[in-house]
């Protein structure tokens, strides 16, 4: 797997344009909330909590919009073919690219996001702000899912139209839970928990977890689990479509 | 006799369509295969299946013969199906890079070496995107040696090149066969180039094979005919029919009568015609080559 890895990072630098373009805009919007208030460096964590809440939803949101079309292009362009031609085990493929572009980008956009908090931190404190390292660790098990599902999302369509199927499962998985879940508890008799506990397998949910709540062993779970589940699901999906052969 | 590639009843189906219909291979080692079959024959079907690409839907493939674990084999084998898969962004270097590094080979001289051999040794930083047809060739083809493979499958790889570099390819195919003893599978429209190049030949149309059969033997099955031209073309081919029966054939164009049959009956054939009133134009000896031989196979124009 070690040429795969190292054949996939080669790749992921000579994008050349891609990357910079992905990761200058990734940092502006990390910054945004510096560029909207200048003020917020001379404040303290605590009391720019709902700022880094935006910049980390807007990321978990673009990320997998841009990242995708890297992934997917390997095989519009066929040259992910050459994995499979050159007799590489299925596992190794997809290991390589879940390792390079999906924890590799996933480790980048996490630093990227907590750049100007660490700033914040370092120069002005937490503010009061209590469960630090548990509350980063969440963070960045967030973007390693967002970043991780894109990968094998996009090795399962193999197409551009992954950016699609992308968008369906925010929308039916994400936005609108967090949009009918109160109307539908009533009517499924769900209780508040489960409610609650559904809601917490959403990304928009579990950011705001992150960043307003008090940290719970069974939050930690949550979002661990859904982390692992789902990339489970898709590895899957993905390792039988590679086994069948679905190649244009 | 050891064979490299060997199918057993190779089939894939798409729904109703076959597209390989029970296709048996046997690939020699030190051997040059042409596969020959007009477009939609099964050709890159069938590399596509060797290549790991798409699923069989029945029969077995082995590889240096084993059927199991092919994936494992498949790194002894280049393959060049289509048109080589290229990163237009990146540069010829860059891909050969690319593509060095998922097999496994990182010699950067061998690279150079590569691109030196096939020609490209001076585009620089020009990215692939902005290579001619011929050049995306050459870089194929450099790839497709990168990793000093056993078998090369090639599918229509002198697509695009000048006659030149035809040539250049050819005597390099010929010259891998003979001294570094990698065995070939290639497929190509330009029958002239397989008819010099090949040890044996592998007709195909619609999904099944028609005939395997070597240079030489080749050679004996190109039969010879009498080409005839009249001044009434059509007539005559009905004369010679009530004579000579199924071994008349019309040309293609249906301007030209195909006598299969002995040399020595020239004579008898040219006072067959000539008695009947009909005036000769055109009357001589001839022997088919790759071409009609292959022509007669997929699609033999009888009167």
């Amino acid at each position: 797997m070690c040429k795969l890895v190292r054949a996939e990072v080669y790749r992921l630098f000579r994008s050349g344009g891609y990357v910079r373009v992905m990761l200058l805009t990734a940092l502006v919007m990390a910054l945004m909330p510096f560029f909207v208030d200048f003020s917020l460096l001379a404040k303290n964590l605590a009391e720019n909590m709902e700022s880094f809440l935006l910049t980390g939803s807007m990321l978990i949101m673009y990320v997998p919009f841009v990242s995708v079309f890297f992934v997917t292009a390997g095989y519009m362009k066929k040259t992910a073919y050459y994995e499979v031609m050159a007799g590489n085990k299925t596992s190794h493929i997809i290991g390589s690219k879940v390792l390079v572009d999906g924890v590799g980008i996933g480790v980048i956009t996490f630093i990227l996001a907590i750049v100007l908090e660490a700033v914040v931190v370092i120069k002005n404190g937490t503010g009061g702000v209590t469960e630090l390292p548990e509350r980063t660790f969440l963070f960045f098990v967030i973007c390693l899912h967002v970043t991780l599902l894109t990968v094998l999302v996009g090795m399962a369509v193999k197409h551009f139209a992954a950016a699609a199927v992308l968008f369906l499962r925010i929308q039916l998985l994400d936005m609108m839970p967090a949009a009918l879940l109160p109307m539908l508890a009533e009517k499924l008799n769900l209780s508040k928990e489960t409610s609650e506990r559904i809601l917490r397998c959403t990304f928009s949910q579990q950011i705001m977890d992150v960043f307003r709540v008090d940290i719970t062993a069974e939050l930690v779970i949550i979002t661990v689990a859904s982390l692992v589940v789902e990339a489970a699901l898709w590895y899957g999906i993905v390792y039988v479509t590679m086994k069948k052969r679905w190649y244009r | 006799m050891e064979y490299i590639i060997k199918t057993e009843n190779l089939t894939k189906r798409y729904g109703n369509q076959i597209v390989a219909d029970r296709v048996n291979l046997e690939v020699k080692k030190g051997h040059i295969y042409g596969l020959i079959g007009p477009n939609g024959a099964g050709k890159t079907t069938i590399m596509r299946m060797l290549a790991g690409l798409t699923e069989r839907t029945e029969g077995e493939i082995e590889l240096f013969g084993e059927r199991n674990n092919l994936d494992a084999y498949r790194n002894r084998i280049s393959f060049m199906i289509e048109a080589p898969y290229l990163d237009g962004g990146m540069t010829a270097e860059e891909n050969m890079t690319y593509v060095g590094l998922v097999r496994g080979v990182t010699d950067k001289k061998r690279r150079k070496e590569l691109l030196e051999f096939v020609g490209l040794s001076d585009v620089g930083k020009k990215p692939v995107d902005k290579f001619s047809l011929g050049m995306k060739q050459r870089l194929g083809i450099a790839m497709a040696l990168l990793s000093e493979p056993e078998v090369m499958v090639l599918d229509e790889p002198i697509n695009g090149l000048d006659p030149e570099g035809i040539v250049e390819i050819r005597e390099l195919l010929r010259k891998l066969c003979e001294e570094k003893g990698i065995t070939i599978l290639i497929s190509s429209h330009i029958l002239s180039e397989l008819a010099t190049l090949c040890t044996d030949f592998i007709i195909i149309n619609k999904g099944r094979i028609l005939e395997n059969l070597s240079a030489e033997e080749l050679q004996e099955k190109c039969r010879q005919y009498i080409a005839i031209q009249t001044d009434n073309t059509e007539q005559t081919a009905e004369l010679l029919k009530n004579a000579w029966g199924d071994s008349v054939r019309m040309a293609a164009s249906r301007e030209e009568i195909r006598l299969y049959v002995s040399p020595e009956e020239t004579l008898s054939v040219s006072k067959t015609i000539t008695d009947n009133g009909f005036v000769i134009t055109k009357l001589v000896t001839v022997a088919e080559d790759l071409e009609q031989y292959y022509l007669a196979k997929v699609g033999g124009n009888h009167v």
